[in-house]
């Protein structure tokens, strides 16, 4: 019981956010918007995807670092040849 | 037997004269001429790699976002610098007619500079503190959000205890890969190829503490994306 209030209460707060950060957008009454998202049962899209965005960029950061590491690794490890020998 | 004396010292003198004369003798005329061409071809070909690898090294450096000021122009100045003591350099190895002259100066194209065993990961080294202080930062600001909603959800009568813990777990990898990476770019951006192979200690704990700083990104990544997955709830078309 606990467990299903828990998400009920997530979705309505993603949608208060996602309609705050709409802004000027949101000429319908906000009740309005609320309402309807939270008997839909599914977050906010906009919020949502917001999300899933940010996580997106953090795997963007992680595939740098793997390049960045990787390309380092050659030059701690390795060793230049003299031209002149 | 003084005169004999004299005349075996004499001897001996023209024998050592004759002998590094003999060897100049070797190396010059064409094959002498052959042996700089092909040498100071190769020192041209190494150096215009170097510069290649330094501009390249040079656009990493400006896509960087959370190294300060400081060290950002410290390592732009490096390469900047290399450049160009590797275009003067180049300058010189062209005019060289001698050839231990022109093997010393290919020499420096190594030691006085050392691209690729020092710049090269100073700088990738640098990027991949960068990178991993932006996942953190992305992380904490999506941790934050989410804490927001726990507390809420605990206002509410609803504890969460077991996401509390993951995103508690999640915040201490956070944290622990900022206190990793955060003292690097400083610490890198001082190192220069006149220190090289002393410094390179160095570059061997900054990759090291980049890889644990890794593993600690992706463990909270996971943990957070635990987190989002369970208080997303199940998709419905319930309407009202």
């Amino acid at each position: 019981m606990q467990k299903r209030g828990f998400p009920l209460l997530f979705v309505a707060a993603l949608a208060v956010a996602g309609g705050a950060c709409r802004g000027n957008d949101r000429t319908a009454s906000p009740s309005t918007t609320v309402t309807t998202t939270a008997t839909t049962g599914a977050p906010a899209p906009a919020t949502d995807a917001a999300v899933e965005a940010d996580i997106s960029a953090v795997d963007g950061d992680l595939a740098k670092l793997d390049t960045d590491l990787t390309s380092a690794d050659q030059g701690v490890d390795g060793q230049e040849t003299d031209p002149g020998q | 037997m003084s005169r004999a004396r004299h005349l075996i010292i004499v001897a001996c003198i023209v024998v050592a004269a004759a002998v590094p004369a003999g060897a100049q003798t070797a190396t010059t005329g064409p094959a002498r001429a052959q042996q700089l061409a092909l040498l100071k071809a190769r020192g041209d070909a190494e150096i215009a790699r170097r510069i290649t690898t330094l501009d390249q090294l040079a656009a990493r450096m400006s896509t960087s976002r959370h190294i300060t000021d400081a060290d950002r122009t410290r390592l732009t100045n490096e390469t900047s610098t290399e450049k160009a003591g590797l275009t003067s350099l180049k300058a010189k190895i062209d005019a060289d007619t001698d050839l231990a002259t022109l093997r010393q100066d290919l020499h420096r194209i190594v030691v006085d500079f050392r691209v690729y065993v020092l710049v090269v990961p100073q700088v990738h080294l640098t990027g991949a503190a960068d990178a991993a202080l932006s996942a953190a930062d992305r992380l904490a600001a999506i941790s934050t959000r989410l804490q927001t909603l726990l507390d809420q959800a605990a206002t509410a009568g609803n504890d969460g205890n077991v996401l509390r813990s993951q995103l508690a777990d999640a915040n201490a990898k956070i944290a622990a890969a900022k206190q990793l990476a955060g003292p690097l770019p400083d610490k890198l951006a001082v190192l220069t190829p006149s220190g090289y192979p002393g410094n390179r200690d160095v570059l061997v704990s900054a990759r090291d503490a980049l890889r644990t700083a890794r593993s600690d990104l992706r463990s909270a990544r996971d943990s957070i994306r635990q987190v989002v997955s369970s208080l997303r709830p199940a998709r419905t078309t319930t309407t009202t």
